[in-house]
């Protein structure tokens, strides 16, 4: 058909946008395209005046792109025979008459900044501004709309597509009763408000956003990620504007003064898999991490195929491979190692408490602060009481801060000294401390403690001189997996300190710090690969000035301490730097004793002498600061993003591969867009301002369309991820300017937009597919009816367990597990399922742990996407694997059983209950076909459960017989049927 | 190469059937006339895949060096790493000494076949074999490898070979899928969805993964209490009041579901018979071991790509793990040898005696190669060996390979490549060529673009061809 005039008005004229490029794109660009390097003989025929090199406007005679089409010589013939490339006739004639009618050329019209365009004449059925559009398209194809379904089938369709669930009978009786004017708009309205919507609409969010419980590479260990998941139905609840949802999720941590809500909505760009095998080059994944955030950024917001211009110009689109790289600029800045943690979160991560731990952790914080201003409180007292102390009994002395203490050697020691003590818990995973008195000569390199053991592995720890340097090392797998942090200062030969590192547990060098003389040093982070967690027992014995991999210390240590399961506080390293003898700072007068060391006896006093009320209060500050710290360990964390304080040069990467490195380049837009605007800064901050920017051709138009598509069944751009020259041409490019104009206008509301939608005649039609549709529109692009749409894996899911009665609503938190087979993780790697129980089996599908590699099986086989990587578009297949799943798989099987329950004892009358389980399921009255139908079979399985009472009770899951099994089991295969009824799979 | 249509319509039409959610529906089960491959006389028509996952060490089973032995323990010379990148778990190593194999080396056929005593079984079949010294792969992880040998690509996302393959030839039998993939092996690296998975393909292309136990295809079996009689009533009520429906909405679409229904149904009878191996003679069981008596085992599974090979399925692919030898080789081999070298060779041998190898390409390899130096501690009797790119060896057998041929050949470390290297993509090239495809005929549209198993690369390599 000829175009609508959409771009150049003229209804005869041939639509350029719609027509020509397309064919040229396809046929023509790879050789003749925006890639300059590929381009050959310096033609392009992407541009008008590049076309124009083998064309002459209305002269088809004198075109040599006409003759060269036609050209049967293979030296002359484009395109070429071993391009496996061909044009048909109509293509042919199409670009003739286009070269006739003086080659009009347009602009794409994706890159063209949208603008609202007339709204068609208005008729009687219109009921908002989405139906003139509509209509007006219909026209063409001798279409006219369906009518309007029938009450029944509308709220079915609506609380499906605004909730995720389908009505209960009694939403369904109260609507179909309910004859006020605004009965529609007000089911519409209790939808947009339920709690329900948030989690509905966030799944499709999910599967863009590549969300998932694991890495997703090889191991799959898993990640905390909920909170993010968690953000996002909340950011949907309460109808954060796109703009906002778009720049918190792409720059939260950017904005000014960021709350923690603005920080976790950045894990968007951390959902990306993460590889942790221990033999990968850093700088590889470092660039494959990057990738995949401008990739999916660019893919979710501006609907273009960006990932093509990693290796070369694009072939298609205006992204050339420096600019694809200018984009990689913004998003490789993350302080992150390059190695996934193999089980747990990579930094940079923080911490996410629930609103209710949120509350818990303030208290614990209170708690202890509490404590040590009721011990300074006492402090007056407690110093006097000290000095008298002192002079009484200083002999008795014992050490200080012994509680963790798990090895001590208070001693001088000549190093080397070898030990046989094996010490749990030194582990990156672990908090742990050590302290000691160094004097060492061969400051150049030198061993002053370490588990590591020998062997090219050297699991342990180490801590070492190094250059001068104090390194602190914790090693599961030189060099794979190492974290290791240096001091910046350096010691002199003979210079004697006092040393102290602590680790976090947390297993990245950010968690491990050094102490010099009682102070935090400033450090450098030199590896931060640390991915294995090891079992307490890692590492070899201890070994003190020494270790099996680097030279011994010519010196002494004194005073070593090692404390497990505990990091010191600083105060308490600060006594412990003390170099003075406990004794002899108790010999001195009082009035010659440092502050340092009054703290250190005063401490001593109160572990050892003081009155035992002194001593609770002590103890209170030590017990309130561990409860606080165990708090903090179990609370979750998730991934953000964050910036480095410099930002790297960013090199082009010739072909794509990780160490060719070309050109430098610097942070920029792609030229072809509108620039950033002027205030905002060269960050992602100033990127999502970019793309959120009325300017921006794309970012509302992408956004528009991904919502459209389930409500209608189809995208008004039909290729929802590519919006560039050789993706779809809009169904309907006025209506689709129109809505994203609007869609800005209103301040990037979404459920405004939503409300719109359902409230149009378009979306009320009835999906009855008729002739004229099957021979004029068989996709239903035009509209003139509603889409008839399978159900996808989650949402079959979630009605199986509603319908039942299973269902329960918990929203949020951390994931769960529902039933698996046996052994489908353990066959094909190092991890077992534990099927959840009670309430994790079922919940939402949304809150289903989701392992990358071995994704749940019912989503899978049921058109999920698999959340390895972006997926805006939906699949929609027809498998056997599918009808198995839905009539065997034990959450369906539950259902039915439910569900036959509910209808074998929902009344006593047979032919009510038949009528009792239709109507739960399709939200409507079987026909007396559909009911004779049903109660038959119903009387035929009750014959067949009559002979075979043992299987009732299988079926049943009970042990006792009762002359009602026979009836029931029934009942449950009847419920298996109605589950799999065409209707109640389909979104009708 | 003859084409019915010009291919840009044969595509452009698939697509749109495709998007529109799949003419007919018959998907999974499509059967092979709907199909556009092959276009040429394909010399194969099915592919039987023993994939070793981890990496099997090629000095240890096929490329001979024995003057490796005269260099026990000294350095690899620097010009034999030429720049080579190495894994983050040796580069931190001091020192890189030659680790000779300790496996004995004889001789096996007429073409005198140097194989390693490791292999004993496979000596027999050694003049069906094309042994590969010289593929190479761009990768040097477990999960980009594999990733890259299955589909064509390092990184999730691309249809894996099995996939390509059941959306280019369709289906051959209406009551299994065109692709199953089966595991085997305990511990080693992991396996993934996605080596079987459909990419952007319809996820009806995804391989179907048989597993050991009650459902061989995930839920098979009806829940406990419902027999087959009554679960044949639900069928037919279900049909009954789907077919009612499908007047009500003049959905057609609703008729591919009922068949999918259907299909289901005699998957249930289907699929048992399958893997059901009791109707087999003992001589059977003395040809693949008697592991293959035991669901789970690589023998097992080898056994069971021979009865899909009968029954008409496309693509079968076994996934052994445990051949990731960084340390203990010597011990780590002989069991893997024997968890597979019988039934390998059982399979090759069985599938000639039935007529069926001229047909079936077979193919044995993993997803790279090990290196020359030792992992770890070298002593007399154990070493570990790392990751290695460069070359590793791959054997595939009928299906018009041509047998009894060693093509390429690496140098005196095992190391580099020094004839007639094979790139993964010529891999795919070639072997789609013996099913008939040409590779860069065999495109999907999706993101604007015709992607290939191949990428923009691949050539077919005819010395391998018979």
């Amino acid at each position: 058909m000829l175009g609508l005039g959409w771009m150049c008005g003229d209804l005869l004229a041939i639509d350029f946008n719609r027509e020509i490029r397309p064919i040229l794109a396809e046929n023509c660009f790879q050789c003749h395209g925006p890639d300059a390097a590929e381009r050959k003989g310096a033609l392009r025929l992407d541009t008008e005046d590049g076309a124009h090199a083998v064309l002459v406007p209305g002269r088809p005679d004198r075109s040599d792109l006409l003759s060269r089409i036609h050209a049967t010589d293979s030296d002359e013939q484009m395109p070429p025979p071993d391009s496996q490339k061909t044009l048909s006739d109509e293509q042919k004639r199409l670009l003739h008459d286009w070269i006739a009618h003086g080659a009009p050329w347009a602009e794409h019209w994706a890159f063209v900044r949208p603008t609202k365009p007339p709204l068609p004449e208005v008729s009687t059925w219109d009921r908002n501004a989405i139906d003139p559009y509509v209509r007006t398209r219909m026209r063409p194809q001798e279409l006219e709309p369906s009518p309007e379904a029938n009450k029944a089938t509308l709220i079915r369709r609506l609380t499906l597509d605004l909730t995720g669930l389908p009505p209960a009978p009694d939403e369904v009786s109260a609507f179909i009763e309910d004859t006020r004017p605004d009965a529609y708009e007000r089911v519409v309205s209790r939808l947009l408000a339920s709690p329900r919507h948030g989690e509905h609409l966030a799944w499709r969010w999910l599967e863009a956003a590549r969300y998932a419980d694991t890495d997703g590479y090889q191991n799959d260990g898993p990640r905390e990620m909920w909170p993010w998941r968690d953000w996002v139905i909340d950011a949907y609840n309460h109808n954060l504007p796109f703009d906002q949802f778009t720049v918190e999720q792409l720059a939260g941590d950017l904005l000014p003064h960021p709350t923690r809500a603005q920080r976790i909505a950045t894990g968007f760009n951390r959902n990306h898999r993460y590889n942790s095998e221990s033999g990968l080059v850093l700088e590889e994944f470092l660039l494959e991490n990057a990738v995949d955030r401008v990739d999916t950024t660019a893919t979710v917001w501006m609907g273009m195929t960006a990932s093509c211009a990693r290796c070369h110009d694009h072939k298609y689109d205006p992204l050339s491979q420096k600019e694809y790289y200018q984009l990689l600029a913004y998003f490789n800045n993350v302080p992150e190692s390059g190695r996934a943690i193999k089980f747990g979160n990579s930094e940079p991560w923080i911490q996410a408490p629930t609103a209710g731990q949120e509350i818990a952790w303030k208290q614990r914080r209170q708690a202890f602060a509490k404590a040590q201003e009721t011990l300074a409180k006492a402090a007056p007292e407690i110093r006097k009481e000290t000095k008298k102390w002192a002079q009484r009994s200083p002999e008795l002395l014992d050490p200080i801060l012994t509680e963790h203490l798990a090895f001590l050697r208070a001693e001088s020691l000549p190093a080397p000294s070898s030990t046989q003590t094996k010490i749990d818990g030194l582990i990156g995973n672990g908090r742990f401390s050590v302290s000691a008195h160094v004097t060492a000569q061969n400051v150049d390199e030198a061993a002053l403690l370490s588990t590591e053991r020998p062997g090219s592995e050297r699991q342990g720890i180490l801590i070492a001189l190094h250059e001068g340097h104090v390194r602190f090392h914790i090693i599961t797998r030189w060099i794979a997996g190492v974290g290791t942090v240096e001091t910046t200062r350096t010691f002199q030969p003979g210079e004697s300190f006092h040393l102290a590192v602590t680790n976090d547990g947390t297993q990245r060098a950010q968690g491990m710090r050094i102490y010099i003389n009682g102070q935090l040093a400033t450090t450098r982070i030199r590896h931060n690969t640390n991915s294995n967690r090891s079992p307490a027992t890692f590492g070899d014995v201890l070994r003190l000035g020494s270790s099996p991999h680097v030279a011994s210390l010519m010196g002494t240590l004194r005073d070593i301490r090692i404390y497990t399961g505990h990091t010191l506080r600083a105060e308490d390293i600060q006594l412990l730097a003390e170099p003075t003898a406990l004794s002899s700072i108790a010999s001195l007068p009082a009035h010659r004793r440092t502050p340092r060391q009054a703290a250190a006896l005063q401490q001593a006093f109160l572990e050892q002498a003081a009155p035992p009320a002194w001593k609770r209060m002590a103890q209170r500050v030590r017990e309130t600061h561990a409860a606080l710290l165990a708090f903090e360990d179990a609370l979750p964390t998730t991934m953000v993003m964050e910036e480095r304080p410099t930002v790297p040069p960013t090199h082009l990467r010739i072909r794509g591969v990780y160490d060719q490195r070309g050109e430098l380049v610097q942070r920029a837009t792609p030229a072809r867009f509108p620039p950033m605007p002027e205030k905002a800064p060269r960050n992602r901050l100033g990127l999502a301002q970019w793309l959120v920017d009325d300017t921006h051709p794309l970012t509302a138009r992408v956004a528009v369309n991904r919502l459209w598509e389930p409500f209608f069944g189809r995208g008004l751009v039909h290729t929802a991820e590519d919006f560039g020259v050789q993706g779809s041409p809009p169904s309907h490019p006025h209506l689709l300017d129109w809505l994203a104009v609007t869609f800005m206008e209103r301040g990037w509301d979404r459920r405004q937009l939503l409300r719109q939608f359902v409230l149009s005649a378009t979306y009320r039609q009835s999906s009855q597919i008729r002739d004229i549709h099957r021979q004029r529109d068989p996709k239903n692009v035009y509209l003139s009816r509603a889409t008839r749409r399978r159900l996808t894996g989650n949402l079959l899911r979630d009605q199986a367990l509603f319908l039942s009665g299973l269902l329960v609503e918990q929203h949020g938190g951390p994931s769960v597990k529902p039933y698996q087979p046996a052994n489908l993780w353990r066959e094909a790697s190092n991890f077992s399922y534990q099927v959840g129980q009670g309430a994790d089996l079922y919940r939402r599908s949304l809150y289903t742990y989701w392992k990358r590699t071995l994704a749940p099986p019912t989503m899978a086989i049921l058109d999920t996407a698999d959340r390895e990587w972006c997926a805006v578009n939906a699949k929609q297949t027809n498998t056997p694997l599918q009808a198995l799943t839905l009539l065997n798989e034990p959450t369906f099987i539950e259902a039915a059983r439910e569900l036959g329950l509910r209808i074998g004892s929902a009344n006593d009358d047979p032919a009510e209950q038949v009528r009792f389980g239709f109507r739960l399921v399709t939200s409507r009255e079987p026909t007396a076909q559909e009911h004779t139908i049903l109660t038959h079979a119903l009387q035929r399985y009750r014959d067949r459960f009559k002979s075979t009472p043992q299987a009732a009770r299988a079926l049943l899951q009970v042990d006792s017989p009762s002359s009602r099994h026979g009836y029931l089991a029934a009942c449950v295969a009847l419920a298996n049927v109605l589950l799999n009824l065409d209707e109640v799979t389909t979104r009708e | 190469m003859i084409n019915a249509e010009p291919l840009y319509h044969l595509h452009r039409r698939r697509f749109l059937q495709q998007a529109a959610g799949g003419l007919g529906g018959l998907a999974l089960m499509h059967l092979s006339q709907g199909a556009a491959f092959p276009t040429a006389a394909p010399r194969a028509k099915r592919i039987i895949y023993l994939f070793q996952s981890g990496g099997p060490p090629q000095h240890d089973l096929f490329d001979y060096k024995p003057q490796l032995r005269q260099r026990q323990g000294s350095e690899v010379p620097a010009t034999v790493f030429n720049g080579q990148r190495l894994t983050g778990m040796t580069a931190g190593q001091t020192s890189f000494p030659v680790a000779a194999s300790t496996f004995d080396f004889h001789q096996h056929g007429e073409s005198g076949l140097w194989l390693s005593e490791a292999v004993p079984h496979l000596g027999k079949v050694a003049d069906d074999l094309c042994v590969v010294k010289s593929l190479h792969t761009e990768a040097i992880n477990h999960d980009p490898a594999i990733t890259f040998l299955q589909s064509g690509f390092q990184l999730a996302g691309r249809p894996s070979m099995g996939a390509w393959l059941s959306y280019g030839l369709g289906n051959a039998n209406a009551n299994l899928p065109a692709f199953v993939a089966m595991l085997s092996g305990k511990g080693g690296q992991p396996l993934y969805d996605r080596l079987w998975g459909p990419g952007f393909l319809p996820s009806e292309h995804q391989g179907v993964r048989f597993r050991s136990g009650q459902d061989p295809v995930l839920y098979l079996n009806n829940p406990q209490g419902m027999s087959q009689a009554l679960r044949r009533d639900t069928l037919d009520d279900l049909r009954a009041l789907n077919t009612l429906h499908m007047a009500t909405t003049g959905d057609h679409e609703i008729e591919a579901r009922i068949s999918q229904y259907e299909m289901a149904f005699r998957m249930q009878a289907s699929i048992p018979e399958l893997t059901d191996v009791s109707d087999e003679p003992d001589a059977t069981f003395a040809l693949y071991g008697e592991d293959a008596r035991q669901p789970g085992t690589y023998a097992y599974n080898a056994l069971m790509a021979r009865r899909l090979t009968e029954r008409g399925t496309r693509f079968v692919q076994l996934f052994h793990r445990g051949w990731d030898t960084h340390g203990g080789l010597p011990r780590q081999l002989r069991a893997r040898c024997a968890e597979t070298d019988q039934a390998s060779a059982a399979l090759v041998i069985d599938l000639k005696r039935r007529g069926l190898l001229d047909d079936t390409l077979v193919i044995w390899g993993g997803e790279f190669g090990r290196t020359v130096y030792c992992q770890g501690k070298l002593t007399a009797k154990d070493y570990g060996r790392d990751h290695h790119p460069r070359c590793f060896t791959t054997w595939m057998a009928g299906g018009g390979i041509k047998p009894g041929m060693v093509y390429g050949e690496t140098d005196d470390f095992s190391y580099n490549i020094v004839r007639d290297p094979l790139s993964v993509h010529d891999f795919h090239a070639t072997i789609l060529h013996l099913l008939g495809i040409d590779h860069r005929q065999l495109t999907y549209r999706f993101q604007g673009r015709h992607y290939r198993l191949t990428d923009v690369h691949g050539k077919v390599v005819r010395a391998l061809l018979a």
